[in-house]
């Protein structure tokens, strides 16, 4: 895979058009579910996603394999997400503190989350859409993606043990949430 | 590690030998791997690609209509600051200092010219570097 990026890699760097088509149509699987995870206006999803793969070709001439292709493209989709939530001013700043972030996140009880309770796909996904940003990319591209601690870490700038605290954490904020709802349920 | 990240380890690993029947936690933690490991619903057009070409030529037509217009642009800054210059120095175009032995004492009067003429590639290339970015076409 490496040698057949390698390939690709020159024939874009050397202005081939399909050779570009065919590096968007390879990677657009992870450019979307990363943008569509972490933004939220269906609207300005797609434009994102297609920045991203913009600033991909200007930028390859500078990519030097030390990672994967896919691993340096969800870096560039992460950070274009995380601007992307910075210049609308959406708090993203830092994980809220522990016993207030838990507490909250577990005991609130918003009209949104209760609605999808009917159903438990989309309640769980309600609430994977209310954790911090940090927290859903690295939700999704270890379950979604299938990476490992150390891809996540590149593409987050985060160390291997950060990655795999959030990762633990942010299922346990999840299951504290769907256990209190199972439990409501046995009750009825 | 903590019983919970215990109980993740092995859920994930698909290990439920020792865990206890009927545990709401267990429960819990199945239902969220389940979703979570479900490919997200958000996927992209299938002219997805086509669309992000037509873009890049897009801003390429654009990049190199700048270049044109910086060049010609630098073009005037240049005739315009050479007509000063003649203005200012009372410059007289001979070329019999060539054949000169000293050239260079026949050129001191016109120091101001060079002086001026080196400033002036300087502030080209810096405008050059800042403003034009070579684009390579798709």
């Amino acid at each position: 895979m490496v040698m057949e990026d390698q390939a690709l890699v020159s024939k874009v760097i050397s202005g081939d058009k399909q050779a570009f088509m065919l590096l968007i149509k390879r990677h657009e699987r992870i450019v979307a579910h990363m943008i569509g995870r972490l933004i939220k206006h269906d609207g300005e999803r797609e434009e994102l996603c297609q920045d991203v793969f913009l600033r991909v070709y200007e930028k390859l001439h500078e990519f030097s394999f030390q990672s994967k292709l896919s691993t340096w493209i969800a870096t560039i989709a992460y950070r274009f997400a995380i601007n992307h939530l910075r210049k609308k001013k959406i708090l993203l700043s830092d994980i809220p503190e522990e016993e207030s972030f838990t507490s909250h996140f577990v005991e609130d009880e918003n009209p949104e989350s209760i609605a999808s309770e009917q159903d438990m796909n989309s309640f769980v996904l309600n609430l994977i859409d209310q954790l911090p940003v940090q927290y859903k990319t690295v939700l999704t591209l270890y379950h979604v993606e299938s990476m490992n601690y150390k891809e996540i870490g590149e593409i987050t700038n985060m160390p291997e043990g950060t990655v795999k605290n959030y990762l633990f954490r942010a299922r346990n904020l999840l299951k504290e949430k769907v256990t209190k709802y199972l439990g409501k349920e046995e009750l009825l | 590690m903590t019983h919970d990240d215990e109980l993740q380890h092995k859920i994930e690993q698909g290990d439920f030998s020792s865990l206890p029947p009927d545990n709401i936690d267990i429960k819990s933690y199945q239902e969220i791997f389940k979703v979570l490991n479900t490919t997200p619903e958000y996927t992209l057009p299938d002219n997805f690609a086509n669309k992000v070409v037509a873009r890049l030529e897009h801003q390429n037509k654009r990049n190199i209509s700048f270049e044109y217009f910086w060049f010609g642009f630098g073009l005037i800054l240049l005739l315009a600051s050479l007509i000063v210059s003649l203005s200012y120095t009372s410059f007289k175009l001979d070329l019999g200092f060539m054949k000169s032995l000293a050239p260079l004492k026949h050129l001191a009067p016109f120091k101001g010219v060079f002086i001026f003429g080196a400033l002036f590639v300087l502030l080209l290339n810096f405008l050059d570097h800042r403003f034009i970015k070579n684009k390579k076409t798709v």
